[in-house]
């Protein structure tokens, strides 16, 4: 079941009213409501493949007894049974089949031509790291089992995240309390998140009209890109892939939040960023908060050194990358966002031991663009095909004498440039607005206008979802 | 009790502001709902009417008027081109290629036939038993759209096409993309089989084979065939039936096509575009079309299957669309193709072949994309006289070749 389908939209309601039901029906209204829900979750995700069912199972149960074994004694050998058993779900199901297809044909066994890659595995597989983390940490942590499953398949988050941490749902499956402004908030944030993936999103991904978009752009052209093309691609991506995860988000977080589930939040304006390290504050936090928690700070603790430090950084980075998938690409683009980081930490020590003293605004401004366009420039070796194709990209940005025209089609850069300038206006009349919103007049015109911009993104929605539109990171 | 709760008075503020905000949601659940039920059937109606002038138009290409000249058996030869059933094994079948030239015929009153139908008739009258024309074209089509179209056609009949007969224009060299109802073709099990083979066997027509294979991802997701689908799959279709009983759903696909449509309007408007404004051919796009040209060359061949290649007329006026660098490159590249897979191709050259009489102006009475350049030159279609005289000088140069190839079927059936 797609996040994007009739079927997802009419499920939603359903298990609400079930949900309601169950809680003034039931004698053990707790338990009763967090059946439900798993059997709900495990329908929905049995809807994508049984086959991904029975593994998201096993994990469970597997993990669930792992977390036993580890709070009787919370050993670092414990531990590392934990974390074996993850990684070992991770190598076999989500980068052996991709080593495998490295082998070539006449290397395939029939083991490997028949594993699966479950859909979200690395999404609850972190999940499940991090509830053996925080039992090795000793947390306070007593789900049941039906707790634990739940945690590990929850329908909203279980294809793409965001990544969630026992501590803060436990307590909120055992006592969620939907009010009406749950509920409000949630259904606008589900027809933002829909109007950003099917409307947004797809607009930059496949274009207006065929032979035009990001996919056609990265995908079809060989080579022959200039100078202008690439920064337009590598804007395009950037947006299409932020409309894309953050509408997923969206959708999440607002499905959540129907039923009382306060998810953490995935992205808060991250083409706003003044600095690499508040940009990785502000996109898929949820899984660079993990990687800080889980990697970057026991790494970074375990020598003194400062060059140990950076290393840490460029490390957790890297894995960061690796997590995306086997392939360079995501290495490489980890080790650049990881350097990034690095380079920006020299900065402010140099800034402190020269005592520089930056006007606000120039400061502001200038992390701001050198910010974008680094992350710009990452976000080609993302999307790259493979490292030669990146190579290629880099060589067309250096060649100044490639900045004369665009290859790409017209309609494609008119609508990313619309689409980005957009994004920046919008962003900076939210914050004007958020400055006022105890302002009547504003509060009335906000209630006024709401319906027309309802019925606006309903219908441009109805409208696009003809594309049949998937979700980038379902891939990871 | 009940005097102290109303004589409370923060209770009484929370309890009247607590109505406020119900209130204040309901107005926004029921305006948004009616807004959205009354643009939504608003739209479907403007999208209806759109279609209906769409469907008269192909009405009008679905039949053939008789005209003096024509016999009965002409028209029967025209109208079999146009709904050409179960092609009978026995004749060589001939795929006609080619863009929106092959069908535009501004001039002509419904009815009237296009190059296509006249190369039928006219192989017919030397030979009513060689040769089923068959049209593949499509408005705007480039080589990779072209390549897809023939793999298709080779698979779909009693036997594979003999004969491949396909323009070449500059416009279809420019630009790269299939739309999607021909990325659908790919999906066929021997489409997709024939494409990667194609792929994987020539790994020099590097250009050409990325556009390919960006073709086979999809295909794999959306070529379910529905016996294969899965409940929920099925349960979604049933949903999406539903849903098309709100016209608004229905007419999506039509919606999206007029927004299209008033979008470039707009852009025409904005950034001045005429039909004889210069358009460049960029470098990368054409390189890859001449290697997808090479393909669909190496594919004929590897079939037995024979091509006929013209350039398409040209109008010889200035300021044109067209560079005439340009042509001349593309003239240089796909003659050299064709003097390399002689064996296959023949190569014929039309651009001057239609006088300047003949050639179309776009006018107001014009539906969609072209009504918007009204009063301007057509660069790119022609009158009814001048697909008669184009199908003629296709049967002078290659008629009887055609003619000899038909009775050599192609490849193994």
């Amino acid at each position: 079941m797609n996040l994007l389908s009739l079927s997802y939209l009419l499920f939603i309601p359903l298990v609400w009213v079930l949900t309601r039901l169950v809680n003034s029906v039931t004698a053990r209204p707790m338990k009763a409501r967090q059946l439900l829900w798993l059997a709900a979750s495990y329908l929905f995700y049995a809807t994508w493949s049984l086959k991904f069912l029975c593994v998201l199972v096993v994990s469970s149960l597997v993990n669930y007894a792992l977390g036993i074994y580890l709070k009787r004694k919370p050993t670092a050998g414990r531990l590392w049974v934990g974390i074996g058993f993850n990684l070992l779900m991770l190598a076999v199901f989500k980068y052996l089949p991709v080593w495998s297809s490295h082998l070539g044909q006449g290397h395939h066994s029939w083991l490997l031509e028949n594993v699966i890659l479950p859909v979200g595995v690395s999404f609850w597989t972190f999940e499940a790291l991090s509830y053996l983390f925080d039992i090795y940490r000793e947390e306070d942590l007593d789900p049941s089992l039906t707790e634990f499953c739940l945690y590990m398949a929850f329908w909203p988050t279980v294809l793409s995240g965001p990544v969630c941490r026992m501590p803060e749902l436990l307590p909120q499956f055992r006592n969620p309390q939907p009010t009406g402004d749950d509920i409000a908030d949630g259904v606008r944030r589900i027809v933002l998140g829909l109007f950003m993936k099917t409307v947004l999103s797809q607009i930059l991904g496949s274009g207006l009209r065929p032979g035009e978009g990001v996919d056609f752009g990265f995908n079809q052209m060989a080579r022959g890109w200039t100078g202008l093309d690439v920064w337009i691609l590598a804007i395009g991506f950037a947006f299409q892939m932020y409309f894309d995860f953050a509408g997923y988000s969206n959708i999440v977080i607002g499905t959540a939040r129907v039923f009382g589930i306060t998810l953490r939040e995935n992205f808060r304006d991250p083409f706003l960023s003044t600095s690499p390290a508040e940009f990785w504050t502000r996109w898929h936090m949820s899984l660079s908060s993990w990687i800080r928690d889980y990697v970057f700070m026991p790494l970074a603790t375990w020598r003194p050194q400062v060059w140990w430090r950076h290393a840490s950084l460029v490390i957790a980075m890297m894995l960061f990358g690796f997590w995306h998938g086997a392939d360079w690409t995501y290495i490489v683009w980890g080790a650049l966002q990881g350097l990034l980081l690095v380079s920006h930490r020299q900065f402010q020590q140099f800034e402190r031991r020269s005592n520089l003293q930056l006007p606000p605004i120039v400061s502001s401004l200038g992390g701001w663009a050198i910010t974008f366009c680094a992350m710009l420039l990452s976000w080609v070796v993302f999307r790259a095909n493979d490292l030669h194709q990146a190579r290629l990209m880099f060589h067309a940005l250096v060649h100044f004498s490639s900045y004369r025209h665009f290859v790409l089609p017209r309609n494609f850069v008119l609508m990313t440039v619309v689409i980005a300038v957009s994004y920046f206006v919008i962003a900076g009349l939210r914050r004007l607005a958020e400055n006022m919103k105890q302002s009547p007049v504003v509060l009335r015109i906000g209630w006024a206008l709401s319906p027309v911009m309802y019925s606006v993104a309903v219908l441009a929605i109805v409208i696009m979802s003809i594309h049949k539109a998937v979700f980038v990171y379902l891939q990871f | 009790m009940t005097e102290v709760k109303t004589s409370t008075p923060g209770a009484g503020a929370a309890a009247s502001a607590r109505r406020m905000t119900a209130l204040r949601r309901g107005y926004v659940v029921a305006m948004s709902l009616l807004l959205t039920v009354l643009a939504g059937n608003w739209l479907a109606t403007v999208a209806g009417q759109n279609i209906y002038e769409k469907d008269e138009a192909r009405t009008d290409r679905q039949f053939v008027a008789p005209a003096p000249g024509l016999s009965p058996a002409d028209l029967a030869e025209g109208q079999a081109v146009l709904t050409p059933g179960e092609a009978p094994s026995t004749r060589a079948q001939l795929f006609y290629l080619g863009d929106s030239q092959v069908f535009s015929r501004p001039d002509a009153p419904p009815g009237a036939l296009n190059s296509a139908q006249w190369l039928q008739i006219l192989l017919a009258r030397q030979d009513d038993r060689a040769v089923r024309v068959r049209i593949g074209a499509s408005p705007g089509m480039d080589i990779s759209e072209m390549l897809l179209k023939a793999l298709s056609a080779a698979e779909q009949n009693p036997r594979q096409d003999d004969v491949i007969v396909t323009d070449l224009a500059l416009a279809e060299m420019r630009e790269l993309g299939v739309r999607a109802e021909i990325t659908s073709l790919a999906a066929q099990p021997t489409v997709n089989s024939d494409l990667k083979s194609l792929i994987s066997s020539n790994p020099d027509l590097r250009d050409a084979d990325k556009t390919l294979e960006a073709l086979l991802t999809p295909q794999q997701e959306s070529g379910n065939p529905a016996a294969d689908k899965s409940l929920a799959e099925k349960i979604e279709d049933t949903l999406q039936r539903k849903a098309d009983s709100w016209s608004f759903f229905a007419q999506r696909e039509n919606l999206v096509g007029l927004g299209l449509l008033r979008y470039a309007q707009w852009e025409h408007r904005l950034l001045h575009i005429t039909a004889d404004k210069r358009i460049p051919t960029h470098a990368e796009p054409y390189r890859t079309n001449v290697q997808l040209l090479e393909l669909l060359m190496r594919y004929a061949q590897a079939r037995d299957m024979h091509l006929v290649l013209f350039f398409g007329p040209v109008r010889s006026i200035e300021p044109n669309p067209d560079d005439p660098d340009d042509l001349e490159r593309m003239h240089r590249d796909v003659l050299r193709l064709c003097e390399r897979y002689s064996a296959t191709a023949t190569c014929l050259d039309y651009s001057h072949l239609i006088p300047e009489g003949m050639w179309a102006e776009y006018s107001s009475n014009q539906r969609g994309a072209f009504a918007l350049m009204a009063g301007q030159h057509d660069f790119y279609h022609y009158t009814e006289a001048a697909h008669q005289a184009l199908a003629e000088k296709i049967v002078s140069d290659a008629g009887s070749k055609i003619l000899q190839w038909s009775n050599q079927p192609a490849g193994a059936h």
